[in-house]
């Protein structure tokens, strides 16, 4: 450092300088930032869903604001739009070669519903044929979180949009499956879901 | 803090995680968004812009129209209104609507099986709205709830609803704009269909507007004489505006494609996304007791 | 740390001697570039000028294509964002990188060129915003032959920063170095991804607009903001403490929680055509550079230990000042939506521009240009006129667009519901009357600094009337108020 002296003529900043320590309320600063941030996402956020914009909160909400079908059908699309639109998208129509479309459908067309509850309250693995295409994969169950009442509502929805037109699916079909089904939680496959007749 | 090349490594870490997350992840969601059929629709929206209105909207951009126009209506809330369509059971349904909390249930029955829809409920909640309408369907009433989107854009008549990434999937390149110097632009067609009043304003947007501060694009027209007879694209203007006799104001080519393009400007489908007002089916269009719901349109210029 | 060893250069070398064989060796890129970008800021001026009295008087200038308000407003932005900032940015880059390394500018010559084809690029560009022949995005109006160009300039000055750098001959890197190797990355990686995506293989719809605003708030805080940390970092204990920084510790944590955080905002407020969890993101990253922002600004106040009111400190104190008034007003105006779409963001823009990366690059030019030419130190009136006029322009056109931004905002949202636009714009007429006013202040400082430093370039080339071999040919007497 004997050079200091001599060598002053318009001298750079020193690099070494500065021993000031980081002060402990500035790195208190950025946590609580930190955590505020977090729970900023976490609130205006909407789980990073594509479907959702600034007034709204979720798909569910969304899915509520049906203008002109009766509440079951309100109810339908908003539990649609939060658990099923992810995969089967809002046309109904899937993604090609990942989710297969619900639109003429001939699984949900079925003049019977026994088949889709049984589907929807304990999931798919395996091949399925769907309009034509087949698919393999697992679906996972996605219905049977929801009341009997909501998911017959779903079923509803899905039977009677996007230009489909089976009957309606009431509470007590729901409730008749799960009771028959008892606790059994394995997946549905193919083979298992044709035993069941076409028309309950 | 003295390698170079672990600052180098670090700020690429660190911004390779930004583009991942503003850049990346946000292509995967909506820039691979297509278009499609909202619900009761056929026809996929949107819809590409025909030729003529593709090729204003190159003038639109080469104008530098983006500086003082945004495309893009903000939404700040929504809301619920009941309408009241006409019953058949009238003693039932004046209980209803005194249980409800509605005075006059007598007139308004009246009202709404002679006349036209009655506006009962504005500005409740989705639960109240639907408790209403479910009450006066019981009473063996007709009644629908009507959803609201609410906000100054709205009132002011900018828009049904608010902007989403799905209404812009044909536009290249897109014109949000960052800033309102002048009137949002996205539904304009919807609000002013007249080829004539958007000529005019090009020309000089003082005809249309007083004390409006938008630039004259008088370089979009050709001030020529005219010849054995005025041609019918001529523009039709106040005597002060006018040029001097024997010469006419024909609007070039180019305003032409751009008053296509400002015409082609409407978002008045709903999403799944961005819901926005509609009526029921059975209410008659138009009428002039129609719930606030029909945003008058158009009304960003004053009256001549 | 085992102090500096800033004499790793020859022995027999005196410090005098080898600090004018750097200067020498900027000289000839460094006298092109300053000349050219405050030549660029004139214009930039300028035509800001022109734009802002057409908002409140429209028939001026009016029915000329060339001088239409969508035209003269982007070419106003970017002559003053690539003629002017980014250029001289760089020049100074270049400077401080040579001195701090303790090196000789690589390629000199070749920089020279590179900065040319620079001001033909930014020439180009220009000329085709005016011509109506834009990409229709904003900071990215360059067409293709303007911005290609420019970028390919940009790249090679950007290889001559960093094999300059790998050459320094002094290891240990100080703050500014970082910021500027940050920014040399940073602003290619942004420019491209943004040309890319939206000029050559445009992305569909509303991710354009995201794109946009993530490359609108990139270049201001990552390239240019970097470009002004830098500045600031160098000159501040340069010229007020001997040298010596408060603290390296708070200087690491504050560009690393830049890097970490700057780069996810992307210029977004609720409301906009995009998901809200994208919004949300950008407001939270936005509110998050406060936390750089509080180690940057400490740890230069902490520096800036003797009164800095003379001539060749006060721009960097102004700047310090500027730049914490910027960053709090744009993490207000994430948070407030009522600030959207209105005037106001004219005003942070230019507390930017020129409050904040405006002023540390006039210090540095003033700082730097008698070095390289050889001139006595321009503490004379122009600097004084420069920073008086920068100063109060800055002041009337940011507190009158503030102002007025918030009126109209106001306006935009609980006006009356049928309030129309026109209306709405006369209220602001008094406010665009005022940020005019401001804007002639605005340039006649810029005028100001350029007539001073090309009167020293003038006095530079008189002497040795060749701007290419200087190194040879001149003998470059002490800048006077060198320390």
């Amino acid at each position: 450092m004997n050079k200091d002296v001599t060598n002053n003529f318009d001298a750079e900043p020193k690099v070494s300088g500065g021993q000031a320590y980081l002060p402990l309320w500035l790195t208190g600063l950025l946590g609580l930032l930190l955590y505020w941030g977090c729970n900023y996402i976490d609130k205006h956020g909407s789980g990073f869903n594509q479907y959702v914009y600034s007034p709204y909160g979720d798909t569910n909400q969304l899915g509520s604001f049906v203008i002109g079908g009766d509440e079951d059908y309100a109810l339908g699309r908003a539990k649609y739009a939060q658990i099923c639109m992810p995969c089967h998208q809002e046309s109904g129509m899937g993604v090609p070669n990942q989710f297969p479309p619900l639109a003429g459908s001939e699984w949900v067309n079925a003049v019977g519903a026994s088949r889709l509850i049984h589907l929807t309250q304990n999931g798919l693995s395996g091949p399925i044929k769907v309009k034509g295409t087949d698919w393999n994969l697992v679906m996972p169950p996605m219905g049977a979180t929801l009341t009997d009442k909501e998911l017959a509502a779903v079923l509803t929805y899905i039977r009677s949009t996007w230009g489909n037109k089976a009957p309606k699916v009431t509470p007590e079909q729901v409730k008749t499956v799960r009771a028959a089904l008892g606790g059994n939680t394995d997946p549905q496959t193919v083979e298992i879901l044709q035993k069941i007749p076409d028309t309950e | 803090m003295n390698y170079g090349s672990l600052i180098f490594l670090g700020v690429f870490a660190t911004f390779v995680a930004s583009w991942w997350g503003m850049v990346f992840a946000p292509q995967l969601q909506i820039g691979s968004q297509q278009p499609k059929a909202p619900e009761g629709v056929s026809v996929a929206y949107p819809s590409v812009r025909p030729g003529i209105a593709a090729q204003g909207r190159q003038i639109y951009v080469s104008q530098g129209c983006v500086y003082c126009h945004s495309q893009q209506v903000r939404q700040e809330g929504y809301t619920f209104e009941v309408l009241f369509l006409g019953t058949t059971n009238q003693q039932a349904t004046a209980t209803a609507l005194d249980k409800l909390g509605i005075k006059g249930g007598a007139q308004l029955i009246a009202a709404a099986n002679e006349t036209s829809p009655q506006l009962i409920l504005t500005n409740v909640s989705l639960q109240q709205a639907s408790a209403a309408e479910t009450a006066l369907k019981e009473s063996g009433a007709n009644a629908s709830r009507v959803f609201i989107p609410t906000g100054a854009d709205m009132s002011r008549g900018w828009g049904l609803r608010q902007s989403v990434a799905q209404d812009y999937l044909q536009e290249y390149p897109v014109q949000i704009g960052n800033s309102r110097l002048g009137p949002d632009l996205t539904n304009i067609g919807a609000r002013r269909p007249d080829a004539a009043w958007h000529l005019n304003h090009l020309y000089n947007s003082r005809i249309e507007v007083k004390g409006s501060i938008m630039p004259a694009y008088q370089y979009l027209f050709d001030k020529r004489k005219i010849g054995r007879a005025p041609s019918p694209d001529a523009l039709k203007l106040p005597p002060e505006f006018a040029p001097p006799a024997g010469y006419e104001i024909v609007p070039k080519p180019e305003a032409l494609t751009l008053v296509a393009y400002l015409q082609s400007l409407q978002t008045t489908t709903p999403l799944f996304e961005a819901p926005m007002t509609q009526m029921p089916q059975s209410a008659p269009a138009g009428d002039t007791n129609a719930p606030s719901a029909t945003n008058a349109p158009a009304t960003n210029t004053p009256s001549k | 740390m085992n102090g500096s060893t800033s004499t790793s250069s020859p022995a027999e070398q005196s410090r005098e001697d080898l600090v004018r064989d750097i200067d020498s060796s900027t000289a000839a890129p460094l006298a092109l570039m300053f000349f050219a970008s405050l030549a660029w800021l004139v214009v930039s001026a300028l035509l800001a000028l022109v734009a802002s009295v057409k908002l409140h008087s429209p028939t001026i200038l009016a029915n000329n294509s060339w001088m239409t308000y969508g035209h003269v407003k982007p070419a106003a932005n970017d002559t003053f964002v690539y003629g002017f900032a980014s250029q001289a940015g760089i020049a100074i880059a270049l400077w401080m990188l040579c001195r701090l390394g303790s090196v000789r500018l690589f390629a000199p010559i070749s920089a020279t060129i590179a900065a040319l084809f620079w001001n033909i690029g930014v020439a180009l560009g220009i000329f085709g915003v005016l011509g109506g022949d834009t990409t229709g995005f904003e900071w990215l109006e360059f067409p293709t032959y303007g911005s290609a160009i420019f970028f390919a300039s940009f790249v090679v000055l950007a290889v001559i920063a960093l094999v300059t750098f790998a050459r320094r001959s002094v290891r240990e890197l100080y703050p500014s170095q970082w910021y500027l190797l940050a920014a040399l990355l940073w602003f290619p990686w942004l420019y491209t991804t943004a040309r890319l995506l939206l000029v050559w293989h445009p992305v569909r719809g509303a991710m354009q607009f995201l794109i946009n605003g993530w490359f609108a708030s990139g270049l201001m805080t990552l390239w240019l903001g970097s470009l002004g940390v830098a500045v600031l970092y160098y000159f501040i204990p340069k010229l007020t403490n001997g040298g010596q920084l408060y603290s390296r510790s708070l200087a690491t944590f504050g560009f690393w929680t830049l890097a970490v955080f700057g780069p996810w905002a992307a210029n977004l407020y609720q409301g906009v055509p995009l998901p809200a969890w994208i919004v949300s993101v950008s407001i939270a990253a936005t509110v998050l550079t406060l936390v750089p922002l509080v180690a940057t600004a400490m740890n230069l106040w902490h520096t800036r230990l003797a009164p800095a009111f003379d001539c060749s400190r006060i721009w960097f104190t102004t700047s310090l000042v500027f730049y914490v008034i910027a960053s709090l007003c744009n993490i207000a105006i994430a948070l407030c939506p009522i600030s959207a779409l209105t005037v106001a963001a004219e005003s942070v823009q230019v507390i930017t521009l020129y409050g904040f990366v405006g002023f540390a690059l006039f210090g540095a030019i003033f700082h730097i240009a008698p070095r390289i030419t050889g001139a006595d130190l321009a503490c004379g009136s122009r600097g004084k006129i420069t920073w008086w006029c920068t100063m109060l322009g800055i002041l009337f056109f940011s507190g009158a667009m503030f102002i007025g931004g918030m009126a109209q905002g106001h306006s935009l949202r609980d006006g009356p519901p049928y309030a129309d636009s026109a209306k709405m714009m006369n209220g602001l007429k008094p406010f665009l009357r005022a940020s005019t006013f401001g804007l002639a202040f605005l340039l006649i400082g810029n005028i100001a600094i350029f007539g001073s430093v090309a009167k020293m370039l003038r006095a530079c080339c008189c002497r040795c009337c060749c701007f290419g071999d200087k190194s040879k040919n001149v003998k470059l007497k002490p800048a006077g108020a060198a320390r």
